[in-house]
């Protein structure tokens, strides 16, 4: 049983088809690229899966139960987690930043006052800022910080309800070669160390080739390919689609 | 030579104490001056090595903390009778696997009680540590391993070990590399040299279960004359050399340290100089394990300066670079704050400076002045001390290099007792250093008790104590240790008062056309006392006036071009901005207007990029390597004497990722009347 799957997703906006039948599955433990030319619907596919949008037709399963109807915090605390193109931070210190993720399984704002979840709240958001190396940040206004730092914190934040499944909505694009670096090795060890399920939507050929196992290609909301990513990016399709005819 | 401040005296044998006159006997040359600590010799403690202090301290204060490392957020402590369980299990574990009675391991790291673990352990375990640089690069690194025989090596994460696997085809003697945090390194698993480091303690845990008398009995073998580690040389002429120390040399100057500067259990130590250094050796082993002090450990490099506020040291030893950092945190924080503040702290800094001049004359100061000065102290300075962590120090230390004047009197007036040391590895780090009381911004101070320095005919500066140095183990034929003698290569003098003047390397001493000699150190730091310039080189040898080359400090000036609406797209466009030229010329003119008319620099330009120990032009203590910059700028030196209005060079930048590029910049020569 796949971890994911999305069957004959239709979604439009008013006259506008953003998705048409889109049939994608994610097996437990797999890292799978989402690419495809701006507009192509990569995004809004993944925010079908996280219950941002509501597919006009079609059916999300997550770990074998129907989601379609779930709004999107109790998917969230089913286990999938996602982050967004332009992080959203809010006003606050890095670390309130992060450690807000804990509310998603554990009981809402009531039951995280309590001082045992606190605590345990704040020693989750210390390993993950270890994890991705914000030490010398902990303390500082989040607002004011850089693409490369924002996009960490709002990665450490999602870990913090441990979520099976992580939804990367273009982690690269901002960053410089160094960050674009540190991200590639975070993507890698969460996949490879813990085990995560990752989709990963990206522009940057280099980081899918490098890290997917499985490539998904959309064109116009329709899938046009799938495969290995070495494989698929010469189908012929591919091509036309990214550079035109 | 003419510097300023001081009275040379003159040697007077028939007034020195015997011993002194015993010891001077057996100089290898005729010698023109003396000083001399207060004792002729110091106890040494009976625990005459380190493993053997740290069993004595895990028994006598073990649930006492000995270190303190911030981990997730929080300082975690490490009592003694754990650092003595990790050194314990360290030395087991590498005894069964195979290290073996004098092997010799390299340590590349940051400060991490790991790294003490490791070196306590291999000592323990019979072998010698030697700790170099963690940021040099992999082509430095293979001489330094290759020179001291090193069969093992230990690095503290991917980037170390990325270093020494990329060299390790060169190094056929590496047999184990011991890794200590193994964060992304999953797919390094199955290389058979490297071992994790909790594994060897695991190893070691065992070992001591089954046979609880081993480690004991393996330390009380050893003995005050056995290595106790390997330290690196500065290496200011090429590749630093492996200076052999003695437990006999390290405990020696520790005790002689503690003789003069007071250290107990309840003081604070941060350690966050490279422990390759050994300024950082001696303090966290030398004094840490007699004197019982709290050893703190940052974060990461990157938090440094807000842990190091967070401790609040009471003991501090630094090199001039540090004590520069603080300076010019402080000069441009409140050239930042609002006219009020700036007003106030500029009064309460003066009255603060004719206190610590009247201090440097020995005058007893007016009580007026003291009560002013008290006021200013709590009311202006301390606040300030507070924010840059230094609230609570009690004794403050530079050395290393020469220190500016201008910053010791600075730091002094804020409230903070810094003073001199003099001293180098081969001496196991001090040799000289102020009394408080006895503070002269001008000397490095009296020897430590049981030490003799005296100055050669030439104006070397030699020293002979307890605390020299074996010699140089990939050196055997080295002549700087002669009849137990050290010969510096430092030039200097004894002032009236029994301290030391140093007056800067002897080989570094220009001298001009004129036969004026000019020490280049004593120059630079003046430059350097502003916040825009970062480091300064003088020359040169046989020319007919003195000139600069220049490194704008790259934060403060683009701060300043920032506020002056100057736009500038990185380092090499900033530096050679005409308005930086104006505002450096303006800091060369001030410098000149304290020098005697033959040391006044003529003509300066600004250099495209930074002197970089990536680029050998400085080392990592941040000493210049004249020589190489005279050769590799040499069309610039000659533009400096010549009547052209600049220079252009074909430069090579290194960017951070590592990657070359030549290019072609045209600086330009600023002549100041």
């Amino acid at each position: 049983m796949p971890l994911l799957e999305a069957r004959d997703i239709h979604l439009s906006f008013g006259g506008v088809v953003a998705l048409r039948g889109v049939d994608f599955t994610v097996e437990r433990g797999q890292l799978v690229a989402l690419v495809g030319p701006n507009g192509s619907g990569k995004t809004s596919l993944l925010n079908c899966i996280c219950g941002f949008y509501k597919p006009q037709k079609g059916r999300i399963y997550f770990n074998g139960m129907d989601i379609t109807r779930k709004p999107p915090h109790k998917r969230a605390a089913l286990g999938i987690g996602r982050t967004f193109q332009t992080p959203y931070i809010f006003h606050g210190t890095v670390l309130d930043n992060i450690i807000v993720g804990y509310m998603t399984r554990h009981g809402g704002i009531i039951n995280s006052l309590r001082y045992k979840a606190m605590r345990e709240a704040r020693e989750q958001a210390e390993i993950l800022i270890d994890f991705v190396e914000l030490e010398q940040y902990r303390e500082a206004h989040a607002e004011g910080l850089p693409m490369g730092i924002r996009k960490k914190i709002e990665l450490a934040r999602i870990l913090m309800w441990n979520p099976e499944a992580i939804l990367l909505d273009e982690p690269s694009s901002g960053l410089s070669i160094d960050e674009k670096r540190d991200m590639a090795r975070f993507i890698q060890e969460l996949h490879e160390v813990l085990g995560k399920t990752i989709v990963l939507v990206e522009h940057d050929m280099s980081l899918v080739y490098d890290l997917s196992e499985k490539t998904v290609v959309l064109d116009a909301g329709q899938k046009i390919a799938e495969g290995k990513p070495e494989i698929v990016i010469q189908e012929a399709s591919v091509i036309k689609a990214y550079l035109g005819e | 030579m003419a510097q300023v401040g001081v009275t040379e005296a003159r040697l007077a044998e028939e007034q020195l104490p015997e011993w002194v006159r015993e010891v001077i006997r057996t100089a290898p040359e005729e010698l023109v001056g003396v000083c001399y600590g207060e004792y002729p010799d110091v106890e040494l403690p009976r625990e005459d090595t380190f493993p053997k202090l740290l069993a004595r301290m895990a028994e006598a204060r073990g649930s006492y903390t000995a270190l303190r490392e911030k981990e997730h957020g929080i300082w975690r402590r490490i009592t003694w009778r754990e650092l003595l369980t990790h050194v314990r299990n360290l030395a087991l574990g590498l005894r069964a696997l195979g290290f073996k009675q004098g092997d010799k391991i390299t340590l590349i790291g940051d400060n991490r009680p790991e790294w003490m673990y490791t070196f306590l352990g291999a000592e323990a375990a019979g072998g010698i540590p030697f700790g170099v640089y963690q940021d040099n690069l992999a082509e430095q690194l293979l001489p330094l391993i290759r020179n001291s025989d090193s069969t093992w090596i230990y690095c503290e994460d991917q980037e170390q070990t990325d270093k020494v696997l990329s060299i390790l085809d060169e190094l056929p003697q590496v047999e184990k590399i011991i890794v200590e945090d193994w964060t992304g390194m999953w797919r390094y698993r199955d290389n058979p040299k490297l071992i994790s480091l909790r594994e060897i303690e695991d190893m070691g845990a065992k070992m001591a279960e089954r046979e609880p008398g081993l480690f004991s009995d393996m330390i009380s073998r050893q003995s005050k004359d056995d290595v106790a580690c390997f330290v690196t040389s500065s290496g200011t002429t090429g590749v630093p050399k492996c200076v052999i120390l003695t437990y006999e040399n390290l405990l020696f100057m520790g005790s002689a340290m503690r003789k003069i500067v007071p250290m107990g259990p309840r003081d604070d130590y941060f350690s966050f100089l490279p422990f390759a250094w050994i300024g950082e050796i001696m303090m966290v082993f030398s004094c840490g394990l007699t004197a019982g002090f709290r050893i703190n450990f940052y974060e990461e490099p990157e938090t440094v300066w807000r842990d190091f506020r967070e401790i609040g040291p009471t003991i501090m030893f630094g090199p001039p670079r540090i004590w520069r950092d603080i300076v010019s945190q402080i000069q441009v924080k409140i050239a930042d704050s609002g006219r009020l503040r700036r007003a106030l702290f500029e009064k309460a800094l003066q009255l603060a400076y004719k206190r610590v001049d009247m201090e440097f004359r020995r005058e007893p100061a007016p009580t007026f002045l003291k009560l002013s000065n008290w006021l200013a102290y709590w009311l202006i300075f301390r606040p300030i001390l507070d924010k840059v962590g230094l609230k609570r120090i009690r004794h403050a230390y530079t050395g290393g290099a020469q220190v500016s004047v201008d910053d010791f009197k600075f730091l002094r007036a804020i409230g903070v007792n810094i003073k001199q040391i003099y001293g180098q590895t081969e001496i196991s780090g001090i040799s000289c250093l102020h009394r408080d009381g006895d503070v002269d911004p001008w000397t490095a101070g009296k020897p430590l008790p049981g030490t003799v320095i005296a100055i050669t005919r030439n104006g070397e500066i030699i020293s002979k104590s307890r605390a020299v140095m074996r010699g140089y183990y990939d050196r055997p034929d080295s002549q700087d240790v002669r009849n137990g003698w050290l010969y510096s290569a430092d030039s200097g003098m004894v002032d009236s008062k029994g301290h030391l003047v140093v007056v800067d390397r002897m080989s570094d001493i220009i001298v001009l056309q004129d036969g004026t000699r000019v020490p280049p150190q004593h120059i630079e730091n003046r430059l350097k006392f502003s916040p825009y310039i970062r480091e300064a080189c003088i020359l040169d040898h046989g020319r007919p006036y003195v000139t600069a080359i220049l490194n704008i400090h790259p934060e403060n000036v683009g701060k300043w071009a920032e506020d002056n609406n100057i736009p500038y797209t990185g380092y090499v466009d900033l530096s050679q901005k005409p308005q930086v030229y104006e505002l450096l010329a303006d800091v060369v003119r001030r410098v000149n207007r304290d020098l005697p008319a033959g040391m006044r620099i003529r003509k300066f330009t600004i250099l495209y990029k930074e002197f970089h120990p990536d680029d050998d032009e400085i080392t990592r203590t941040r000493k210049l390597r004249r020589g190489l910059i005279r050769e590799r700028y040499k069309p610039v030196i000659d533009a400096l004497y010549s009547d052209a209005g600049e220079v252009s060079f074909l430069g090579e930048v290194r960017y951070e990722d590592g990657r070359r590029d030549t290019i072609n910049v045209t600086m330009k020569i600023v002549q100041v009347e």
